[in-house]
């Protein structure tokens, strides 16, 4: 197999023996995919800046019959280490991967979703993500994967007649269901507000301003939805709660 | 698997346990020891025990030591205002080994890490801010205030979001806060280092 020069973003470095890396990489025309770097760990000149987020060239090989490619040298062209403005940026930059990393599938290419998360994680040298552009980002992802909720027709009867007093949002039915269709018990309460938030959000619509119930709504709306695809909870939301745990006792 | 294995399926399983360790390589060291000497499987058995028994964190810097407080934080030579903290045992043994720094560490055992969901309260982290508060409340008597903290944390997101936490904690409590700095290594070539790097390193220039 020839090595093929790829743009690409690390997802994951984990250490293997003394010297490798098994690294997880997005490419825009490999998708996502694993490959061992030998020496990764001594050698800076063929893996210069490869940390977790970093963006760069990446020289792979396919090894034939394995599922673990050969990552030959990567040379990171940003790097979010020492330009995080704050522990929320790493936190935010760490949430951004682990989204990207276990919903997408293995080698199945998505250029759009590199575009996304490139500009997200550049976005991130200027301070955390406002709320909005992080819905616009989860939205924008599960869109891109053929998993975005259902926000303007009911989920369950395609009725547009939305923003009842009952509407919910039942992330095993696939978004928003009407009165009709929801139930009590069903999903999560999602008042007409916390609705047009979140078409906003994924629209990228910054004009109008949302009262702190709906934006919380909208949130839990969308976690609940990610949760539901992912099937467990992610380790960069119980960070994101320790810090702020540590830092509300300070 | 209970304990009623045979002697070797279990050595395999419990070798297994290890990290790096997979099944094949675990195989492979069960059967090296029941090749060796049986000083081999003696000496290797005691050192396990040993390290369990013996060894514990320094109450005071939280490295690993059979004492307490370790050689490091008992050596009096050592300058008690200038303190490093670092991520691991084995990050101090590499800043400790170059002989450039004497004063003394702290160990945190490991460092913030989102994708790990590990938080300021994994780490030691309090006992990080309490030995800066006893040592300015002790600062009155003969004992000396921390005068600096510096940072020596790996330059990746996960050291970058320990450094920031803690040089945001740390600030109000007196010390200077610092960071090591990143950039070019000594002996290397400009034409090889990558852009990252070389921004960073331009970033923190200095005057010569």
């Amino acid at each position: 197999m020839v090595a093929e020069r790829t743009r690409a973003i690390v997802l994951r470095v984990v250490h293997f023996g003394e010297a490798d890396c098994v690294v997880t990489l997005l490419s825009p025309g490999r998708g996502k995919l694993a490959g061992v770097a030998r020496g990764a760990r001594v050698s800076r000149k063929r893996f210069a800046g490869m940390g977790l987020g970093a963006v760069g060239d990446a020289q792979v090989k396919e090894r034939r019959g394995q599922e673990l490619w050969s990552l030959e040298s990567f040379e990171a062209t940003r790097s979010l280490a020492g330009a995080a403005a704050d522990v929320a940026a790493a936190a935010h930059c760490g949430y951004l991967i682990e989204l990207a990393r276990e919903l997408l599938p293995a080698h199945e290419p998505e250029p759009g979703v590199f575009a996304l998360l490139e500009t997200a994680l550049a976005a991130l040298e200027d301070g955390p993500l406002p709320v909005l552009s992080l819905r616009r980002f989860e939205l924008t992802l599960l869109g891109f994967l053929g998993m975005a909720p259902a926000l303007e027709r009911c989920a369950g009867c395609g009725s547009e007649w939305l923003d009842g007093p009952a509407q919910r949002f039942d992330a095993a039915r696939g978004g928003v269901v009407c009165g009709q269709c929801g139930g009590a018990a069903m999903g999560l309460p999602l008042p007409p507000e916390a609705r047009r938030y979140l078409v906003a959000a994924r629209g990228g619509e910054r004009g109008e301003q949302f009262e702190r119930a709906a934006i919380e709504a909208g949130r839990d709306a969308v976690l609940s939805a990610l949760h539901a695809h992912l099937g467990r909870p992610l380790k960069s939301l119980e960070f994101i709660a320790k810090v702020g745990r540590a830092r509300q006792a300070e | 698997m209970g304990t009623g294995a045979d002697p070797i399926t279990r050595l395999i399983h419990e070798l297994g346990k290890l990290p790096g360790i997979g099944e094949r390589t675990a195989t492979r060291l069960a059967f090296h020891v029941m090749r060796a000497p049986e000083s081999l499987a003696q000496g290797l058995a005691q050192a396990l025990l040993d390290v369990k028994a013996k060894v514990r964190l320094c109450s005071s810097c939280m490295n690993l030591t059979e004492d307490d407080p370790c050689a490091l934080c008992a050596d009096a030579r050592r300058d008690p205002g200038l303190l490093c903290v670092v991520a691991t045992p084995a990050d101090l043994l590499a800043v400790d080994r170059g002989g450039a720094f004497r004063g003394r560490y702290h160990v945190l055992h490991g460092v913030l890490s989102p994708l790990e969901g590990i938080g300021p309260d994994d780490l030691r982290i309090g006992d990080l801010v309490r030995r800066l508060r006893d040592a300015e409340a002790a600062s009155g008597g003969t004992a000396q205030p921390i005068r600096e903290v510096i940072l020596a944390l790996s330059p990746n997101v996960e050291g970058e979001a320990t450094a920031l936490y803690l040089a945001r904690l740390l600030r109000p409590l007196g010390p200077r806060v610092t960071r090591i700095a990143s950039g070019v290594p000594i002996g290397g070539e400009l034409e090889y280092v990558d852009q990252v790097t070389i921004a960073r390193a331009l970033e923190a220039r200095r005057e010569v």
